[in-house]
């Protein structure tokens, strides 16, 4: 029983840092259809700027991590600027080999200058914030990972409901024409998506260093095991992809406990090519009917 | 037309036959042959070893990006799981040489055709998606693959991989840079050839257009696979 809860709150915080970076992925997705395959190495460059911020610059760890996420925004913002805007109205293919391509670029630089070491950050949770409630242990950085996933959870909720730019930005993924026709600037609602979905993806870099330590490769990993969150959740659906995320979090941390540890990675992979088949829309997704 | 041109200057085809031949002068077809000669007989004896062995892996990489350019090029089915198929051509070809000691022209169609059975595996449950979806299909194909390769050792070695002995082809052993360069490059030309045709057959110019149904998928499935397998004895 014991056991059981422990993987129980573990798979719980892993799958809402699932959720909080399959977020930013359905936010670009939404706005702009673009499969962005370097999620994973924005998320990882998170992760290392907050590393070089804390140690290397020695910067208190709240400025480190407003620093972080002003990097992470920029860097979205400058890739979208770059990278992605001439290819705007290009091919599906074109797109996508533009984002592999981003991944192997980033992933290349940060390899040549941190190389393939495990880092991990110096303790700054306080020990206070772990719950220890008899059989029910919960370690400081979950706890963390699920205030921290909650909390801004809650702020993009407020965002997209209230703030004009969210407003902008759902009318854009709604109907892009109508929005464009309406004086939305959809070439900065495009730019904003990309810049908020790489904070985000800072964000959950930076959790996901706390709890596995810092690589470049399993970072980066993270950020294909954001495509079985995905299409559980649904391609376009916010919500579903914290929903999403929570499933595939515990699939994972049950299948590495009662199974195998090495079917631990796999077996997002496995559920995926099963939603694919059963559901391919996921189960808040939105339904194209189409005849293939 | 038979002149050595280097284009004719404006439409004058006559049949519709023109329109689907692969040299459109002679002036190509000769330099074709320049080059072919010239990668056969000066390379070989120019090259150092070891840039004989780049030379190589270029052939290699070509045989494999020229089954992923017919996938992707000609019916816009984006794969990302390419690499796991090429490695289980490598395996399957490496456990019909080791443990059934089959022959190597013998081992270069099976791996192609396990493959393409493999390919086939995922082509089924691929069929009833589209576009983004099929594409996220063929990356968690190559997880998967990948996971079956490494850990199930007691076919494909795990870890360890499979060594292979130097095969042998009509008596002659195939060892050594300059062997195995004749036989990439001869499987470069061949596939190049059988791709550049397979493009004017009623399969290929029918595949062009129209681009996504199952039983193409299915077809280039196996055909990709196939030509993934060749270079890998």
């Amino acid at each position: 029983m014991d056991f059981f809860l422990q993987l129980l709150i573990n798979g719980v915080s892993i799958g809402f840092l699932y959720g909080l970076s399959a977020m930013g992925f359905v936010m670009i997705f939404k706005s702009s259809s673009v499969l962005n395959f370097a999620h994973g190495e924005i998320l990882a460059f998170g992760a290392f700027l907050f590393l070089a911020l804390v140690t290397w610059a020695q910067l208190p760890i709240a400025l480190a991590f407003v620093v972080t996420l002003a990097g992470a925004f920029v860097l979205g913002f400058v890739i979208e600027r770059i990278f992605l805007r001439p290819l705007i109205g290009e091919p599906l293919i074109q797109v996508i080999m533009l984002t592999v391509g981003l991944a192997a670029m980033f992933k290349g630089g940060m390899l040549l200058v941190w190389g393939g070491n495990l880092y991990t950050y110096p303790e700054f949770l306080p020990e206070g914030l772990g719950v220890n409630w008899g059989i029910i242990q919960v370690p400081p950085v979950y706890v963390a990972a699920v205030i921290i996933g909650s909390l801004f959870l809650l702020m993009f909720g407020l965002f997209f409901k209230f703030s004009s730019q969210g407003i902008y930005m759902r009318s854009v993924a709604d109907n892009q024409p109508a929005a464009l026709s309406l004086g939305v600037h959809v070439r900065r609602v495009f730019a904003l998506s990309w810049a908020i979905a790489a904070m985000v993806a800072g964000i959950s870099g930076i959790v996901l260093g706390i709890i596995n330590g810092i690589n470049v490769h399993e970072l980066s990993s993270i950020g294909l095991k954001v495509f079985p969150v995905v299409i559980l959740g649904g391609l376009d659906s916010i919500g579903g992809a914290i929903i999403g995320g929570l499933i595939i979090g515990l699939l994972e941390t049950f299948t590495g406990g009662y199974l195998s540890p090495s079917l631990r990675d796999i077996v997002p992979y496995i559920a995926l090519v099963f939603i694919l088949l059963v559901k391919p829309y996921g189960l808040f997704g939105l339904v194209e009917i189409e005849r293939v | 037309m038979k002149a050595l041109r280097f284009r004719p200057c404006g439409n004058f085809k006559v049949r519709y036959g023109e329109e689907l031949a692969v040299f459109e002068t002679d002036f190509g077809r000769l330099w074709a042959a320049v080059g072919l000669a010239a990668l056969f007989v000066l390379v070989p004896w120019v090259a150092t070893p070891y840039l004989l062995y780049v030379v190589n892996l270029i052939g290699i990489s070509a045989i494999a990006a020229l089954g992923l350019n017919i996938l992707v090029g000609y019916t816009g089915l984006i794969s990302l799981g390419h690499g796991a198929f090429f490695g289980v051509g490598a395996y399957a070809a490496g456990i019909l040489a080791v443990t059934y000691g089959v022959p190597l022209l013998a081992v270069i169609p099976l791996a192609g055709l396990v493959t393409a059975i493999v390919g086939m595996v995922f082509g089924i449950p691929s069929g009833r998606l589209k576009g983004l979806y099929l594409t996220i299909a063929t990356l968690a194909g190559q997880f998967i693959i990948e996971y079956v390769l490494v850990h199930w050792e007691s076919v494909t070695g795990g870890t360890m991989g499979i060594t292979l002995p130097a095969p042998t082809l009509f008596g002659v052993p195939v060892a050594g840079d300059l062997s195995f360069f004749y036989l990439i490059y001869t499987a470069v030309v061949v596939m190049v050839f059988m791709a550049v045709n397979l493009m004017r057959t009623r399969f290929g110019r029918a595949s062009w257009p129209s681009a996504t149904t199952t039983a193409l998928q299915r077809g280039w499935g196996s055909r990709s696979s196939r030509t993934n397998c060749s270079p890998l004895p």
